[in-house]
């Protein structure tokens, strides 16, 4: 859709103005209200601001020229569509120039070998016109996008003790523009997650965690009931790849890695910080990683590329007290894992009634996950839970 | 003002070859015919890669001149090279493996036919652009001079490289600096398939070396001896610092051109009577009569030729092909 | 050290050569001719005094000759540096140089070399189109020729002693507007760079480049006089805040290309000059490998400037549209920043 620029009537007295400049080039984008272009009056030089959101497609004045108040000087459109070649004045147009007048209005953006090598490093895919020759994106444009937007910058994927891991081809991650992030929350908001819960038997667990610290050093690490819960997370995601995943609305983007959200009560809320690759750290490893997180957060020094680029969370509220509560996905993962207090409990075990420690388990999917799936996700994971010496055979 | 040295008039004697030379002569005329005459048949029988220009008929010029040469001094050939290496002492193992497009070949594999020689017994490798080979030859000679050596440098080429820009210029040069050259013209009558009347509005070759102030002759190309007197003639000039000698030799070739040519541009009588003056012919009979040599001694070196082709094409035979990655090398010496 | 113009230059070098082994020779026309111009641009003036008529050799009007016989020459152990008047004249010898010459080591499987030095003058300088050709791209086609272009006075000298000790044919291409030719021979519009050149033995070696101005914008690399209108252009061009790297190949073949690759790396953009016209000129040959080798460091097309298409015209005004000049090298880098 696209939006008329009009030479506003700024002047009691004069039927035409004088544009001066454009403030925005062809292809930037624009807010309603913004400056978009300034005319001089008998007055005074004004700016103008733009009649709508959207990208400055075309340029029908220039500056310096003399334009009817009321007459279209520009376009701006919501799609960055642009044509891609400018109408050239000069009398004798060179060959290359004719060439290029030749190029159909496409919707195609060109990108320079150098941008997309940048843009592959970066995991990055950019849809806009650049600055370049016949408005390629060229790499003075990818690296203007990553000043303004620096929590892509690389470092934000380097394991602590790993080094720097690059998403296989297989798990590519994509930054939505505008545009497209306003699409995925049009869809996420049509949709309703689903949630599946299910209580588990934790006494085994409990047990077997009293055990450990026992034989455990005074500075040995000692992990939590939840470096327990993100060791099975990692090996349930294992056997059920497809809710460790991301999806943007239209594309399912499963990950090879793990990068598991903590969810982690700071003073700024509860913040999901990512363990990068939680599937190559052991039980220690992942209770360091978790005392880490917990650190940082406390020191309110959490990195904000920590925040990002997470393919699952698990979140643990049983310390707060809660019994069992509905986790809220965080986007765009396509699940979320909470869990409640241990608590004891009246049970049924082999044939007599005793007192068992039991916990909830709350899975929060996206619609797009199967449900029998989700279910069986979760009658593992209580396995894993239950017999925890399955560990041992991974 | 020409120097009296260089303008001393030419004269061709009568030396008479040593009984040994004389037999050296009758085997390096009969290996190249039969060496020839072989690879001739080996073409016909698909076991050649490339075409052949073959020396049948001219043998005479090659040996005769080769006879009063050193191993030292380099003679250049042309795109018809076999008969000027063999005179030469190239190996016919080298010329064979060439032929076949070998890595024991004379060049590697990489020249071929028309490229054939061996820098270590004074053959270049040919150069088969016509014409192209004199002004190298005079070049080589001007080597010799600079460096004080009383070597000399021969050049074959035929009748129709006389008309080609470089031969003018080369043979120009060589006159204006008295270069130990020897220029050997192989007129066979025809370029290519072009009769020599077609080309000249003169009646020899020879006549063109007084307009370079050099002296010329024409003598008969088939009769050895000839050949043998004349060139000893002009190396002893050159050697001397006299400077450089055209000589023309009157011949023929009794094959094509190349492999591809039907030869239907010449008359079936004129063959014949050349095949009359053959060259080998002549000189066997010289031989014999002559009681230089006997039949039996001759059946004797006919027969070792016959041995020495049979184990050159047994070794071009047995010999390896180059490594398709020889392609890449010798453009640079490193 | 001393200042040197490059005609004084290569004379130094050829004279050091032909003192350190006495199998250098030059041949060539006009010379050594006594009371001469020492050749057409006063390279060898002055030499025959020192070394001879038999070492600075006179020849007829003869091309194919002069060529030819230093293939001879060299294949009998001389060292020679041939030379034509003007570069247009090799074409009369282009048999002898690209039949003969660069063929005959690979024709004789490596059995020998030809180790001689054809010098030649390029350049359009108000002579009319057959003495004013630029021609490198004839010859770094021919494989068995090494092609280079010493733009400096210490190139000159130090390319020219390589080429004498190189075993292979060397083709120098030098600049009539480079030369600094003084008196009589005086070039109208020459450049005539002077430059610092040790007094002792040292060579350039050839094929390697050499990077004039450093910088980080774009890449041009330029050869000869458009060595010095591109450097003009680069100082232009920083006025505009654009900063410009420009390398002097010195060798076309071989070539380094790692130097270029390198700073196209860096750059991302390249444009190549020349005097020479443009289709098929040695550019294309560049432009070509760094559009394979380095096609992801690309962020803008590769561009060209050299002479359009037509024989060197004679009138001043159309001459200096032929030649590239200082605006042309600036408008193609401003088409693709």
């Amino acid at each position: 859709m696209t939006t008329d620029i009009l030479m506003p009537p700024l002047s009691q007295t004069m039927d035409s103005l004088v544009l001066v400049e454009w403030l925005k080039k062809i292809g930037e984008s624009v807010n309603k209200g913004e400056a978009l272009f300034s005319v001089e009056t008998d007055k005074a030089t004004l700016e103008v601001e733009s009649p709508a959101h959207g990208y400055l497609v075309e340029m029908l004045a220039q500056p310096n020229d003399e334009v009817k108040v009321g007459s279209i000087i520009g376009k701006l459109s919501d799609s960055a569509e642009v044509k891609l070649c400018e109408p050239t004045i000069a009398s004798h147009a060179t060959m290359e120039e004719r060439k290029s007048e030749t190029i159909p209005t496409t919707s195609r953006i060109f990108i320079s070998p150098r941008a997309r090598r940048l843009m592959q490093e970066k995991h990055l895919l950019l849809d806009m016109v650049g600055s370049g020759v016949q408005g390629a994106i060229v790499e003075r444009d990818v690296l203007a996008y990553l000043q303004k937007h620096p929590s892509f910058e690389e470092k934000g994927f380097q394991s602590e003790k790993m080094g720097t891991f690059v998403p296989s081809s297989g798990a590519q991650l994509i930054e939505l523009t505008p545009t497209r992030k306003a699409i995925a929350q049009h869809m996420a908001e049509s949709y309703t997650p689903v949630s599946y819960q299910r209580e588990v038997d934790a006494t085994v667990l409990v047990d077997m965690r009293q055990r450990i610290q026992q034989q455990l050093a005074q500075d040995e690490i000692n992990p939590s009931i939840t470096d327990f819960l993100m060791a099975f997370t990692c090996n349930a995601l294992a056997r059920f790849p497809v809710l460790n995943a991301t999806f943007d609305g239209k594309n399912l983007m499963l990950s090879e890695h793990i990068h598991l959200a903590l969810a982690i009560d700071t003073e700024r809320g509860l913040l999901a910080p990512v363990i990068l690759d939680a599937q190559l750290k052991n039980i220690t490893a992942l209770a360091a990683a978790h005392k880490d997180l917990k650190t940082h957060a406390r020191d309110n020094t959490l990195e904000t590329q920590t925040l990002s680029g997470g393919t699952f969370t698990l979140t643990n509220l049983g310390a707060l007290g809660v019994d069992t509560f509905t986790p809220i996905i965080n986007p765009p993962q396509v699940a979320i894992l909470g869990v409640g207090r241990i608590r004891d409990a009246v049970a049924v075990f082999d044939g007599q009634i005793c007192v068992r420690k039991v916990m909830n388990l709350c899975l929060t999917c996206e619609r797009i996950i199967d449900g029998a799936l989700a279910a069986r996700f979760l009658a593992y994971f209580a396995a894993l839970m239950e017999t925890p010496e399955m560990l041992l055979l991974f | 003002m020409s120097d009296t040295k260089q303008n001393k008039k030419f004269e061709i004697g009568t030396e008479m070859p040593s009984k040994e030379l004389l037999l050296w002569i009758y085997r390096k005329l009969v290996l190249i015919r039969r060496f020839e005459e072989t690879v001739n048949d080996l073409y016909m029988q698909g076991r050649i890669p490339s075409t052949l220009h073959l020396y049948i008929g001219q043998e005479a010029v090659a040996v005769g001149v080769s006879a009063v040469l050193r191993r030292e001094d380099y003679v250049m050939s042309t795109h018809r090279p076999h008969g000027h290496a063999l005179a030469k002492g190239v190996s016919a193992k080298l010329i064979m493996a060439e032929l076949y497009g070998k890595a024991t070949g004379a060049c590697k594999g990489k020249g071929g036919s028309m490229h054939v020689g061996d820098m270590s017994v004074g053959m270049l490798p040919a150069i088969a652009i016509v014409g192209g080979n004199i002004p190298i030859a005079a070049g080589l000679a001007l080597a010799h001079k600079m460096q004080h050596k009383d070597l000399v440098s021969v050049c074959y080429f035929g009748d129709g490289a006389s008309n080609e820009g470089d031969w003018h210029e080369a043979v120009n040069c060589a006159a204006i600096w008295h270069l130990p050259l020897i220029l050997v013209c192989e007129n066979n009558l025809y370029a290519a398939s072009t009769p020599f009347k077609k080309a000249f509005n003169v009646e020899n070759v020879a006549q063109r070396a007084s307009a370079y102030g050099i002296p010329g002759v024409a003598i008969d190309g088939n009769d050895v001896l000839a050949v043998y007197r004349t060139a000893l003639k002009a190396v002893e000039r050159a050697r001397n610092g006299e400077g450089t000698t055209l000589i023309e030799c009157l011949t023929y070739r009794q094959c094509g051109h190349s492999r591809s040519d039907p030869r239907t541009y010449r008359s079936k009588e004129e063959e014949e009577i050349w095949k009359a003056k053959d060259p080998i012919l002549r000189f066997k009979t010289f031989l014999l009569s002559e009681k230089e040599a006997n039949e039996d001694e001759l059946l004797r070196l006919e027969q070792s030729i016959e041995e020495e082709i049979k184990e050159a094409i047994a070794f071009a035979d047995a010999s390896p092909e180059p490594e398709p990655n020889e392609v890449y090398t010798d453009v640079f010496k490193e | 050290m001393a200042k040197m113009t490059i005609a004084e230059a290569i004379r130094q070098a050829i004279r050091e050569e032909m003192q350190r082994d006495e199998r250098v020779f030059c041949i060539g026309e006009d010379i050594g001719i006594p009371g001469g111009f020492g050749g057409a641009f006063t390279v060898t003036l002055g030499l025959s005094e020192e070394f001879g008529a038999e070492r600075i050799l006179d020849t007829p009007i003869a091309e194919a000759a002069i060529a030819g016989i230093a293939v001879g020459a060299a294949i009998g152990g001389m060292r020679p540096i041939a030379d034509v008047q003007y570069g247009d004249f090799l074409f009369n010898m282009m048999d002898q140089l690209a039949n003969e010459a660069a063929k005959m080591r690979y024709m004789s499987g490596g059995t020998l070399s030809v180790p001689m030095v054809m010098r030649a003058p390029i350049g359009a300088t108000a002579r009319g189109a057959q003495h004013a050709q630029c021609l490198e791209s004839f010859f770094t086609h021919v494989p068995g020729l090494k092609v280079v272009c010493p733009a400096t006075a210490y190139d000159a000298k130090g390319l020219l002693k390589s080429a004498v000790r190189d075993d292979n044919p060397v083709l120098i291409f030098e600049h009539k507007l480079l030369y600094g030719s003084k008196g009589a021979r005086t070039e109208k519009g020459a450049v005539s760079p002077v430059g610092e050149v040790p007094e002792d033995d040292y060579t350039v070696p050839i094929g390697k480049g050499i990077i004039r101005r450093e910088g980080k914008d774009v890449t041009i690399v330029a050869n000869l006089l458009m060595l010095y209108r591109a450097l003009a252009a680069a100082e232009t061009l920083t006025k505009q805040g654009i900063d410009v790297e420009v390398i002097d190949p010195r060798s076309l073949v071989p070539l380094d290309e790692e130097l270029i690759f390198k700073s196209v790396q860096k750059t991302g953009r390249l444009i190549l000059v020349e005097e020479d016209n443009l289709t098929n000129g040695w550019g294309a040959e560049i432009a070509a490998r760094m559009a394979d080798t380095a096609f992801f460091w690309l962020d803008a097309p590769i561009k060209r400037v050299a002479a359009p298409d037509v024989p060197p015209p004679f009138a001043p005004v159309l001459e200096r549209n032929y030649v590239p000049n200082e605006q042309k090298i600036i408008d193609a880098v401003l088409s693709i920043v």
